[in-house]
């Protein structure tokens, strides 16, 4: 048996159908790009600076809304210091806090963004971020090493694309991509088919793409898969038993993390009528938002009560673009400095 | 490290180019291979490799006493020290908290009241295989079945040997560390045969079974609701299909590895869907496990040689001893005592309902018995029994109202993978890839090698671990 020839032919059209396949999705630039994408092992880099993290330092913990609205990059050319960002696209923070509260040291300053949806689930809704706290308690040297390797691959081509988004170019979501008649309706969270709208850098920033801001057809790619989602969230009254203890639960972290002289500080970012009527329908904020800060008594900023926070348009209904993130990065910065729940530094 | 992992790639290209480099002799090269095994090992959880070495030392002691020795008594002492150390580390590492849950189970029961912490140690990955394998060395050099290792660098090598060290195929000494003796070097049709069956497995695995297969199983057997008929079996279905792909997908890789350094490994699968009743299913499934209980413990045991009663019971034993070994849950103890009960009943049939199998009956049985097995996979993969209880009442229709999870896409695509994968198994049963990849045009060869690596690419794998991993 000769296996060369077979060898050199596989290779041939392996090389050329590759090339083909990356030289196609680089013609779509208004959805797909070569990053290094914002996965476990990312968000694992920035978890391990927080053991080495003095009282000084900041932590940015939330939901998408943290990691499209407030930007590292600019945070630091105003207050001096790069915070570390623990923001986990599309999960509640709730894990990531219980983590750092109980398994560190850390008694520097929280920024916790919180959005209602995912803030205020019980408990049992920590279990995704569980997962990523896991894989950083538990991750092995092949797993660094492999992460390691991945990096110039995911920087310099589109055809890896896998963000999580319904949209992603590997192959089970493509492939999940064809659509027959539903068996099962996907109206609910977990058939959520959200195309990727935004993309991150290496310190865990999320950038809305510039498609978002010049057309509408494409905000209402996003804003109509809001309205067939979200439509479902419970009302406040089938859920409101479950509220109680999950105040508790944070109330608890909260204490204790302060004790060692910790420091917390909520931000409610924007979000448009489209989107709110939903969070208020779960979680109307005079009942559940006014009750979780008056019982944790920290300081809280909510966007209703600033107007720095509440001028933007939000493409989305619910993050800003990348342009707006800058300026409101900037004065939420500004006015944490002047309200003394941060300092500026000279770093 | 796993297969499928950027990691292993360029570890696999560093230990390739120091192997065909002029830089080492022979005895180099293997230490080169050792040192590499252990870091492939140590990259997962590098205190665990001293598992490894005191597995090493205690059976290459063992294995030179039991050449030396003359006395019985004296041999079997050495004999027991090793399979004591050996089964001991299974004992703690593996089933520590089994036999502590079922020891404060009954002695709750008898009324005392007692608790105990779960120990919660790390299971070191592949301990069952790497054990098997050093104990069959002892075994064997006790019943002079084989000379000693040479050296202890060929004996710690056939120990730790990369490609197969994790998940098998568990090999004997005697295929092994046999090869260790001479320089070996594949030759070109070897290394990219290799190559091509390194391809096939981490298609198996990345694409068949992590991508198509796996997340309809995982939503089926995570699922605390009970389910519709056609959604169990659709699961169950997947989960058969994804376990084959997933572990025939490694041993593949493997084997296809060593023959690209020039060591040539056993068969472990030989399209066991297509068996024809469960004894050729063992004969086809896992074939070194399968082999090695028949070997070490169902022929130990009494095999066929003291009457049909005793021979019922040594092939139950070992099938129960089988299930757990794979994993330290009764729900394994009744995957391994279902398939004890197939073959117990497949030899009455033999013996008093025999008939011909013929081409028009013998891909009917072949789907009875895939069928069967599919009804053992419930337990294996069920973590617990009340999972594995409602979805064989679901699957057998004995409760109706059973919730839809899955969506019709899901349904036609595991049915349709897992069609193709019976009807390739029934086509390919009395043949071999080699075999029909010698019948084959280079050109289509090619072309398919090539469909396959690019479906790998752009199945970008996340580095899944394979499911034997945890055996």
């Amino acid at each position: 048996m000769h296996l060369k020839k077979p060898l050199i032919i596989a290779l041939i059209i392996s090389i050329i159908s590759l090339t083909a396949w990356e030289l196609y999705w680089r013609t779509k630039p208004d959805y797909y790009k070569a990053y290094l994408e914002d996965s476990k092992y990312l968000w694992s880099e920035q978890r391990a600076m927080v053991d080495t993290a003095t009282s000084d330092d900041i932590i940015l913990l939330g939901a998408s809304r943290s990691g499209y609205n407030l930007n590292t990059h600019i945070w630091k050319e105003t207050q001096g210091l790069i915070p570390i960002n623990l923001s986990v696209n599309g999960q509640n923070p709730g894990s990531f806090f219980d983590d750092i509260v109980n398994n560190t040291s850390f008694n520097g300053t929280i920024i916790i963004s919180v959005t209602p949806v995912a803030w205020f689930w019980p408990k049992s809704s920590w279990h995704k971020g569980k997962q990523w706290i896991n894989h950083y308690y538990n991750q092995t040297y092949a797993h660094k090493l492999g992460h390691f390797l991945s990096k110039p691959l995911q920087r310099n081509l589109v055809m890896l694309t896998k963000t999580a988004s319904y949209n992603d170019l590997d192959l089970k979501s493509l492939i999940n991509q064809i659509e027959l008649e539903e068996r099962v309706s996907t109206n609910i969270a977990g058939g959520i088919k959200l195309i990727s709208f935004g993309y991150n850098d290496e310190q865990r920033n999320l950038y809305m793409y510039p498609r978002m801001t010049s057309a509408l057809h494409f905000q209402k790619e996003i804003t109509n898969e809001w309205d067939r989602i979200l439509i479902n969230v419970p009302d406040y009254e089938d859920i409101k038993d479950s509220i109680p203890s999950t105040i508790n639960t944070y109330k608890n972290l909260i204490d204790k993390f302060k004790s060692r002289g910790g420091n917390i500080v909520f931000i409610r970012h924007k979000s448009e009528k489209g989107w709110d009527k939903y969070a208020q329908k779960v979680f109307p904020d005079d009942k559940v938002w006014n009750k979780f800060i008056e019982t944790v008594k920290c300081p809280s900023y909510h966007y209703e009560d600033y107007k720095f926070m509440s001028k933007y348009k939000l493409p989305d209904w619910s993050h800003m673009n990348a342009d707006d993130a800058k300026t409101y990065t900037n004065d939420m910065v500004n006015q944490l400095i002047k309200d003394k729940h941060i300092k500026k530094t000279t770093n | 490290m796993l297969f499928n992992s950027l990691s292993f790639v360029l570890f696999f290209c560093i230990v390739l180019v120091l192997y065909y480099s002029k830089l080492f002799n022979w005895t180099n090269k293997k230490r080169m291979l050792l040192i590499a095994s252990y870091v492939f090992y140590g990259m997962w959880n590098p205190p665990l490799v001293i598992l490894l070495w005191i597995s090493t030392m205690v059976d290459w002691t063992a294995g030179k006493r039991l050449a030396a020795e003359e006395n019985q008594r004296k041999r079997k002492m050495w004999l027991l020290l090793s399979m004591c150390v050996n089964l001991g580390f299974l004992a703690l590492f593996k089933y520590g908290d089994f036999l502590l849950e079922n020891f404060v189970t009954i002695v709750n029961a008898i009324g005392i009241d007692f608790q105990a912490r779960p120990m919660d140690i790390i299971l070191p990955m592949g301990i069952s295989f790497y054990t098997f394998q050093t104990m069959s060395y002892t075994i064997d050099m006790y019943k002079r079945k084989i000379e000693p290792a040479r050296t202890f660098l060929d004996f710690a090598l056939y120990v730790t040997f990369f490609p197969q060290l994790v998940a098998g195929p568990i090999v004997r000494a005697k295929d092994l560390i046999t090869q260790f003796y001479e320089p070996k070097k594949a030759t070109m049709n070897q290394f990219v045969w290799g190559l091509f069956l390194l391809t096939i497995g981490l298609f198996l695995k990345v694409v068949m079974a992590d991508t198509l297969l796996s997340g309809t199983a995982d939503n089926v057997f995570s699922s605390d609701k009970l389910l519709h008929g056609i959604d169990a079996w659709v699961g169950t279905l997947a989960f058969s299909g994804q376990i084959f792909f997933d572990f025939a997908g490694y041993s593949t890789c493997a084997i296809g590895i060593a023959l690209m350094l020039g060591i040539i490994l056993p068969d472990n699968f030989r399209y066991p869907y297509a068996s024809l009743g469960f004894s050729d299913l063992w004969d086809r499934w896992h074939i070194s496990l399968s082999s090695w209980l028949r070997d070490y413990l169902y022929i130990p045991l009494g095999g066929n040689r003291h009457g049909i009663t005793r021979m019922y019971v040594a092939l139950m034993i070992t099938m129960l001893l089988g299930g757990l070994w794979h994993g330290a849950a009764w729900t394994f103890m009744v995957w391994g005592g279902l398939h004890g009960t197939y073959l117990i009943l497949e030899k009455l049939q033999k013996q008093y309902l025999p008939f011909k199998i013929t081409k028009w009956n013998g891909i009917f049985l072949a789907f009875i018995t895939f069928s069967c097995v599919n009804i053992t996979w419930v337990f294996f993969r069920a973590r617990k029994f009340e999972t594995a209880w409602n979805m064989i009442k679901s699957m057998f229709y004995m409760q109706t109202d059973g919730e839809k999870i899955l969506q019709s896409f899901d349904i036609i695509k595991v049915c349709v993978v897992i069609g193709i994968l019976f009807l390739c198994h029934w086509i390919m049963r009395n043949t071999s890839m080699k075999e029909v990849s010698l019948k084959t045009s280079p050109w289509v060869l090619g072309i398919i090698w090539a469909v396959l690596f690019f479906l790998i690419v752009i199945a970008q794998g996340s580095g899944e671990q394979f499911i034997y991993f945890q055996f």
